[in-house]
């Protein structure tokens, strides 16, 4: 008798996920699309309305708030990938044996806190009585004390310092997989560095880079802690104005709209990602 | 003029010396080969040439200039690498046309060339393809044909039949010969695999321990083995242990340690007197097998048993035991028929030449 491959088992293994999947993210995601297409008609009724996304689209500060949310997202993705490209591939290709061993788990080390701790730490050290200030005034660089905090300037260090990480170790995995005799090849048959690295390496390390962009890039965007606490007031993060509408202004349907928008937004630049650089989805996320 | 030459060229690693003052010449179109076992430094020595690995002293000299401190990117030799190193996104042509690009040949220029030589390989019309699409022996000529097209002066080659199946190295073997004189260009051939080198080469260097123990043509090697170690790395050989008993001009007689009584001819310059201790070497092929006694004039001639037929197709073995001395030998089967019913304690009469032996003194030399 052949015995099915989807037994009992199967779905009781399969079970916590597909509870996880559906209570956790599938009806939330369901009813916060059903919350954003309904408009209070009066005490205790509904009706079907686009009004909170018309409302997105009419109010400047909101649309321009998503705007600069997800261009900032993608400078940090991009200033991530610039910073730790040379740094995993100085670790998987430069290092051997214990030393690279060391400096992977180094780069991991930060990451043992939380990242409220680690913003806290960008704080203490770029605040104006802190230690970077300090530092300027006892070097006589700047007479007074230097504010360093509440600026884009500030908002980007901690957005690239905490996605560091899911950067670092997809581009180290894909790099460690790429052999070194590909690159002596290239030189070789005559290359430099600086087409090896666009010919070979980079195309090489694109699932690495795609899947490592794909992680920061989201998690840039719907980051709250990090721009609230070192953005100040004006840090005019999306996620911002989401936690606004719920919390302090108690308009759930706004905010179930902003969070539809937010979702399709970073939809939208994973699949295009993914269509620029060539890479299945399945793919990327396997790294 | 040789179109590369090293002069006592070194490399060590810390404490281990890879390259031991390996001097050689390379003539314009030669095949040659460098044949060792792993570890023996023949990788280290052709990274030297390629520029991957600079060396601790002495000169590479390549159409008499100086490589010392050129990049590898720089030298007029090229490399085809033990797994081949293709670059997997690019198509066929674009691994061609790599090296070619970087020379900024113009693209009207490039595309006849590439053209042109993947129909010299045998590849014509497979320019779009992808690297995974093509078979191993296709992937491999891909590999010679990047290199070639840009015409080196010198073709270096790791090892790169290494990861194919037996039938198709075998079909490769024949296949790199006919390109290289197809081509004309100097390949600088490196093998752990004897067959490899003795089919293909003009020139073979065995090496050892870093050294070069003997250079020579595959004939040399195989009849006239320079050294002990040649004469058990080339070829199939009785190796056996034992001391001069008698030493008339060229003619010695040895008794190896079992005491079995061998006759064999000294070679030019074998210096080895009454009492010292050699090492005598016999290929089983040039046994000769009979099942009675043919007489003939060979210098050898003894009775053994058969202990055990090791069957291997065409390269059949016999694995004997002279009745005197327990001295056991390795013979090949004859596919004669009078063999066909041969079996274990069966008698054979075996005989083979003096000149046939190989002999070198223990401790000499290296």
């Amino acid at each position: 008798m052949k015995r099915s491959q989807f037994g009992l088992g199967f779905w009781l293994l399969l079970a916590p996920l597909l509870l996880w999947l559906v209570l956790l993210i599938l009806l939330p995601h369901v009813d916060l699309l059903l919350i954003s297409l309904r408009l209070r008609s009066g005490p205790g009724t509904y009706r079907f309305s686009l009004h909170h996304y018309a409302e997105f689209f009419t109010e400047p500060l909101y649309w321009r708030t998503f705007l600069r949310t997800a261009i900032m997202s993608l400078l940090a993705t991009l200033l991530t990938l610039l910073i730790a490209f040379p740094l995993a591939y100085y670790i998987a290709k430069m290092m051997r044996g214990r030393a690279k061993q060391l400096l992977f788990l180094l780069c991991l080390i930060p990451f043992w806190v939380s990242e409220l701790v680690r913003t806290y730490g960008w704080m203490i050290l770029l605040r104006e009585s802190g230690v970077v200030s300090g530092l300027l005034q006892w070097s006589g660089l700047t007479g007074a004390p230097l504010e360093m905090l509440y600026n884009d300037a500030a908002i980007m260090v901690g957005l690239v310092y905490t996605a560091m990480l899911f950067m670092v170790v997809p581009l180290i995995t894909t790099l460690d997989s790429l052999d070194d005799s590909l690159i002596e090849a290239g030189y070789d048959l005559g290359g430099n560095g600086w087409n090896l690295l666009w010919e070979v390496v980079v195309p090489h390390a694109m699932p690495g880079i795609v899947s490592g962009c794909i992680v920061v890039f989201m998690l840039t965007l719907g980051n709250y802690l990090t721009p609230t606490l070192l953005g100040g007031k004006d840090s005019l993060w999306f996620t911002e104005q989401i936690y606004t509408q719920f919390i302090t202004r108690f308009n759930w349907e706004q905010g179930s709209a902003f969070g539809i928008l937010l979702l399709l937004l970073s939809s939208l630049m994973v699949w295009l990602g993914l269509r620029l650089s060539g890479q299945s989805f399945t793919q990327v996320m396997g790294r | 003029m040789p179109v590369l030459e090293c002069a006592s060229l070194t490399k060590r690693f810390a404490d281990f010396t890879a390259v031991d003052n390996v001097s050689m010449a390379v003539e314009q179109g030669s095949f040659y080969s460098i044949l060792g076992p792993s570890g023996c430094g023949k990788t280290t020595l052709m990274r030297m040439l390629a520029g991957f690995e600079r060396q601790d002293s002495g000169n590479i000299r390549i159409e008499g200039k100086s490589m010392t401190g050129v990049a590898p990117n720089r030298r007029p030799v090229n490399m085809v690498f033990q797994h081949l190193a293709l670059f997997p996104n690019m198509s066929v042509a674009g691994n061609i046309a790599y090296g070619l690009k970087r020379r900024n040949t113009p693209s009207a220029e490039r595309e006849r060339r590439v053209g042109e030589v993947l129909e010299r390989v045998g590849l014509a019309g497979s320019g779009n393809k992808r690297i995974e699409q093509l078979s191993g022996g296709q992937q491999q000529r891909v590999a010679i044909a990047r290199c070639l097209v840009l015409n080196p002066q010198v073709l270096l080659l790791d090892e790169p039949l290494g990861a194919l199946d037996l039938k198709l190295r075998e079909h490769m073997k024949i296949e790199l010969k006919r390109l290289q004189s197809a081509f004309g260009t100097t390949f600088i051939y490196i093998t752990h695999d004897q067959s490899e080198a003795l089919v293909m080469s003009d020139r073979v260097a065995v090496m050892n321990h870093g050294r070069f123990e003997q250079v020579g043509s595959p004939q040399d090697l195989y009849y006239r083995p320079g050294s002990a170690f040649v004469a058990g790395f080339v070829g199939d050989n009785n190796r056996w242990q034992g001391v001069i008993e008698q030493r008339v001009g060229a003619k010695v007689r040895v008794r190896t340690e079992q005491g079995l009584p061998v006759e064999a001819q000294a070679a030019a310059g074998f210096q080895g007197g009454v009492g010292d201790a050699v090492e005598l070497f016999v290929r089983p092929e040039a046994i000769r097998v009979q099942l009675q006694d043919g007489g003939g004039e060979a210098e050898n001639r003894l009775q053994a048993r058969v202990i055990e037929i090791v069957f291997d197709g065409a390269r059949s073995r016999l694995q004997l035991r002279q009745a005197d001395s327990a001295q056991e030998i390795l013979v090949n089967l004859p596919h004669t028929p009078e063999f066909a019913t041969l079996g274990p304690g069966d008698r054979l009469y075996l005989s083979w030449h003096a000149h046939q032996c190989s002999l070198f003194t223990v401790g000499a030399g290296r």
